[in-house]
């Protein structure tokens, strides 16, 4: 069952932030397709980088349930790009860090990101393959000379890539051994070798998107981010705590699309399109959605992750979000540009971090476990 | 507190052994199971009285009911049984005298008499008074399992006390279906020239107390909840079946387009069982946005079950077309549901209003 808890105030402050200090912004943002720097200050000076790092290395130790949170609001006030770039960093990269890096990466690291002043990325899909993460990995990490790897492969729809000062990269190492095998590098944006283009993307437009190369680019053994050869557990991991975020922003976005559309409407014409595009029952299966996000969010933050779960939330509500935002766009009464961005920003919600077909697969797996493989006799259907 | 909680642990120890045991029996199916016989049973075990209307924790007696009901029974026999427990019962006891709680009551809690799904939809019912007696006009309508019911509750119009409503008690007998029939297609009574003593009026609800649709928001919760563990079961079956249904060279349920149905089925299921709870949760608390919140939780379980048995029949091929299979009787319920949780039009254009901030 959704409740705050103790949070309320914190709500309170990241709806004021979000108001005061994205919601203006955001326009040019987006007409300019970009995320300045600034706006990473933005988020540090609010404490949004650090939801995940401990006070000691200078975040604000906020739990899963305050992403959730932060992620809502963002949705509420259409901020979809900005959230993106912002959990990129404090629902993955930091959280990482934090877990798997050394002191002194922390500290190298850890502090400029949670301040806003270095902006980091992470790399995990290749243009062979999205989510599926055992099969598509074909970036490469091998040891060359002295306590040194050289990486190469390619990198595709890497959220900050385009501006960041540092990327976090999955490579394999031991290849043909499936998820394990890989391991995790922090790759300078300077290294020799690497290069980040942009992409032109539908929606997300003040998400810079974009394309990583890396050729023999050479780094040393520091730039290992944990153990060797267990670099996909912990990534797996916030896949799945990235995926539940992207829904809760999805919805948010659904609900004030639909709210914003009520807005405008009145007497009879509302009346009328309400029966005619059933905006009533539209709403009921965006709730309905939010509060099956949010229990998931009660058990992510008690320490529970159910890939199925997620997944299938995934699949189910990402649909959702894409078909409400274009219901509304349809009846357009008004807030056309919030809406109109919407429509394109929903697309990427139900196709990144995992398409819904492909969360289908990873739901299904799990449901059907259990089922023989050998042929069943029962006649004919 | 400790005993109320012992009290409770005990109806929830006495609910499972019952539900285990009418599994084991197979009791699903609509051709051995009605709400008569359940009635009787459910008094035997002294399960219904913990849900009757004297009881301050009813509505979440009900809806525990109501779960166990969803999983073993026919989906009519649940919610018609539902209906009777928290929705005639609570207003004889709430607006009736004593005589009229001896009269209905007392033998309902004792699992002997069975009063008919109300329709409070019926719209058109008017109330006359004469020196014979009481006199209704109008068409009622008996829904879901009523072939067993002697008495159902209706609501009219006193054209001389406009602003609310007469709760009047009418004989329904023969009318909710052929006796011994699984029929759950909604019957009709016309009251018309049917004189009523003035016994049968139990009292007068006013319009704008609210205490009415209160109460008709619980009834229709706790037979949503009926209606999300039944689809629970519902989905299983289907699962059991595909995992073991030969195709080509496997199992149904290895081929993708089966799997994805599947589980965009389950997690319509899910994301119904949420709000549902949230709904359950804010009326239990007294919460404003109680109506609300039903009204959506109504209208998305509303439509995931007609959506759910119907894609799970498809995917029964042959089997989903034959009345053996007690998927298919669960079909013929759902199509019946808008009686139960109310017309999903009317409730997502109550819905939409909101948004605007008034009543559509």
């Amino acid at each position: 069952m959704r409740t705050d808890g103790g949070l309320a105030p914190f709500r309170a402050d990241v709806r004021a932030f979000a108001d005061r200090e994205i919601a203006s912004r955001l326009p040019e943002w987006e007409e300019q397709a970009l995320l300045p720097r600034d706006a990473f200050q933005l988020f540090a000076g609010a404490g949004l980088l650090g939801l995940h790092v401990p006070r000691a290395l200078g975040g604000t130790e906020r739990s899963y349930k305050a992403a959730a949170i932060v992620a809502e609001e963002l949705g509420r006030i259409g901020a979809i790009g900005p959230c993106t770039s912002l959990f990129a960093i404090a629902g993955v990269v930091c959280p990482l860090l934090v877990a798997s890096g050394s002191a002194a990466q922390h500290a190298r690291l850890l502090a400029p990101i949670v301040g806003g002043t270095t902006i980091a990325s992470i790399g995990i899909t290749e243009p062979t393959g999205g989510s599926d993460l055992a099969n598509a990995i074909q970036t490469t990490a091998r040891r060359t000379g002295r306590d040194r790897w050289t990486l190469d492969g390619e990198k595709l729809f890497i959220t900050n890539a385009p501006i960041a000062d540092v990327l976090l990269v999955l490579a394999r190492t031991r290849p043909g051994i499936g998820l394990l095998g890989m391991t995790l590098f922090a790759v300078p944006a300077t290294a020799v070798g690497l290069t980040a283009t942009w992409l032109d993307t539908l929606g997300l437009r003040s998400s810079p998107t974009g394309r990583v190369r890396l050729r023999d680019c050479s780094v040393p053994g520091s730039a290992v981010v944990g153990r060797v050869d267990r670099g996909y557990p912990p990534v797996a991991t916030m896949l799945q705590r990235e995926r539940l975020l992207a829904v809760v922003a999805g919805l948010a976005l659904a609900r004030s699309c639909i709210d914003a559309t009520g807005a405008t409407a009145s007497g009879d014409a509302w009346r009328r399109a309400s029966r005619t595009h059933g905006i009533g029952r539209l709403l009921a299966e965006v709730e309905a959605g939010r509060a099956y996000a949010w229990a998931l969010v009660d058990e992510v933050d008690g320490g529970t992750v159910d890939v199925s779960r997620i997944a299938l939330a995934k699949a189910t509500l990402g649909d959702l979000v894409r078909r409400a935002t274009i219901v509304c766009h349809r009846l357009g009464t008004g807030h056309a540009t919030m809406i109109e961005r919407g429509v394109l920003d929903a697309r990427a919600i139900s196709v990144f971090a995992g398409s819904s077909e492909m969360m289908r697969d990873v739901a299904s797996a799990r449901l059907l476990s259990t089922v023989p493989r050998a042929r069943a006799v029962e006649g004919v259907r | 507190m400790r005993s109320a909680q012992l009290d409770s642990a005990s109806y929830a120890g006495k609910l499972q052994s019952w539900a285990s045991e009418r599994s084991s029996r197979g009791a699903r199916s609509a051709a051995v199971d009605s709400p008569a016989l359940l009635m009787k049973e459910l008094a035997q075990r002294e399960l219904l009285a913990p849900c009757g209307p004297q009881r301050h924790d009813r509505f979440a007696r009900t809806c525990e009911l109501a779960r166990v009901l969803g999983r073993t029974c026919p989906l009519a026999v649940a919610t018609t049984v539902l209906l009777h427990v928290s929705s005639s019962l609570v207003l004889i006891s709430r607006y009736g005298d004593r005589a009229a709680r001896e009269r209905w009551l007392a033998p309902a809690l004792r699992g002997e008499l069975l009063m008919a799904g109300s329709a409070f939809t019926d719209d058109d019912i008017e109330l006359h008074r004469s020196h014979n007696g009481l006199e209704l006009s109008g068409i009622a309508t008996v829904g879901l399992r009523s072939a067993e019911a002697s008495w159902g509750i209706v609501l009219a119009q006193d054209p001389a006390h406009v602003s609310a409503l007469m709760l009047v008690v009418v004989s329904v007998a023969g009318h909710g279906g052929a006796p011994g029939s699984h029929d759950t297609r909604p019957g009709t009574i016309r009251l018309t020239g049917r004189p009523i003593g003035t016994d049968h009026l139990l009292g007068e609800v006013q319009l704008a107390d609210g205490s009415l649709d209160g109460l008709i928001r619980e009834s229709r919760i706790a037979c949503c909840e009926a209606v999300v563990t039944h689809l629970e079961a519902v989905v299983e079956e289907t699962l059991a079946f595909v995992t073991r249904r030969s195709l080509g060279t496997d199992v149904l349920a290895r081929k993708q387009v089966i799997r994805h149905r599947l589980v965009e089925l389950i997690g319509r299921r899910e994301i119904a069982s949420a709000l549902l709870a949230k709904a359950s949760c804010s009326i239990a608390a007294g919460h404003s946005d109680a109506p609300l919140l039903a009204a959506m939780a109504q209208l998305v379980v509303c439509d995931t079950a007609s959506e759910i048995v119907d894609e799970c029949l498809q995917l029964f091929g042959g089997r989903g077309f034959l009345t053996d299979n007690w998927v298919t009787d669960s079909l013929r319920d759902v199509l019946a549901l808008p009686l139960v949780l109310g017309d999903p039009m009317q409730l997502s254009e109550a819905i939409a209003a909101e948004l605007v901030g008034g009543a559509p």
